[in-house]
């Protein structure tokens, strides 16, 4: 082993990492913990929502659903933006999960750029359409999906990592929903 | 097909589309279908997943209202047995997970510990 190795990695070895950024609905549930947690070997969750991070019953709940050895944050969309232009070191490996695709619009607006924004569970409202798999997406939500596409950012559609579940990518989706 | 009849038994899916708050409205109509004042017990299957989420939420909000995971058929079967004699359903909360726990056993690992017994 050489030097220079050594001081090369070091520090990136400590850095915590945001290893998925997801949309479901469900937030903490049986997709992410027994599917994704795994697969992305993440030993942390953040919960970013305004009305979760004010909602202690919510907050129990999630708390309570989360694996023994995962660690569960629940943010506002402010205090996650502030956490993420910092991640501190801990060797954190984080999945990122928001309800709707706003929370991320807001969330970069702040300076967070995610390279991709994997689209998990969103339940059907009133007006929305099917856009991937088990995810209902409104007009409001889909024009949401549009900016996030237009910053370079990857958008797919995959509920679980298991199986041959095909993946839908927004860029090739999105024109069936009128973007051009 | 092993025990007969179930009054007061239902099912709730979790479907596609389905959102927490929309499970838990169902799971708490279910609940009020079946309840005739002794209580009611949810069976689940993942903890940690949205039906176990749900049955925890409205277990804050329902009285006698009880919950176990990891549902199995021997559990099933000895609860809808043992239900019958008596009434009190933080029992039969105990008794799922006990029966469940039980209920699971590597035929591999037993079998063989059952012909050790046999050569003694």
């Amino acid at each position: 082993m050489n030097d220079t190795s050594i001081f090369s990695i070091a520090p990136e070895e400590n850095m915590s990492d945001i290893v998925m950024s997801r949309i479901d609905d469900r937030l903490v549930h049986g997709q992410v913990i027994t599917g994704w947690l795994g697969l992305r070997n993440a030993n942390c969750i953040w919960i970013v929502d305004d009305d979760v991070a004010s909602d202690q019953v919510m907050l129990d709940i999630f708390r309570f659903a989360t694996p023994t050895g995962v660690r569960l944050e629940v943010y506002t969309v402010d205090q996650a933006a502030e956490r993420l232009n910092c991640l501190n070191e801990g060797n954190e490996r984080i999945i990122l999960l928001a309800k709707r695709p706003n929370t991320f619009v807001r969330l970069v607006e702040k300076g967070f750029l995610p390279e991709d924004i994997n689209f998990g569970a969103v339940s059907n409202k009133k007006g929305s359409k099917n856009v991937g798999p088990n995810c209902a997406l409104s007009p409001e939500e889909m024009e949401d999906t549009e900016k996030l596409h237009r910053l370079g950012i990857r958008i797919w559609f995959q509920l679980v990592p298991m199986g041959s579940h095909k993946v839908y990518e927004w860029r090739n989706v999105r024109k069936k929903f009128g973007y051009k | 097909m092993i025990i007969g009849d179930l009054p007061q038994v239902t099912a709730v899916s979790l479907m596609p589309g389905d959102s927490l708050k929309g499970l838990i409205d169902r799971l708490r109509r279910s609940c009020e279908e079946v309840e005739s004042g002794d209580g009611v017990l949810i069976l689940l299957d993942l903890f940690g997943g949205t039906p176990a989420n749900a049955a925890a939420l409205l277990m804050q909000q329902r009285e006698k209202t009880h919950a176990v995971t990891g549902v199995n058929l021997p559990m099933l079967v000895e609860i809808l047995l043992e239900r019958k004699t008596h009434n009190k359903v933080e029992i039969l909360a105990q008794t799922a997970v006990t029966a469940g726990k039980n209920g699971i056993i590597n035929i591999a690992e037993a079998f063989a510990k059952f012909r050790e017994g046999e050569d003694e």
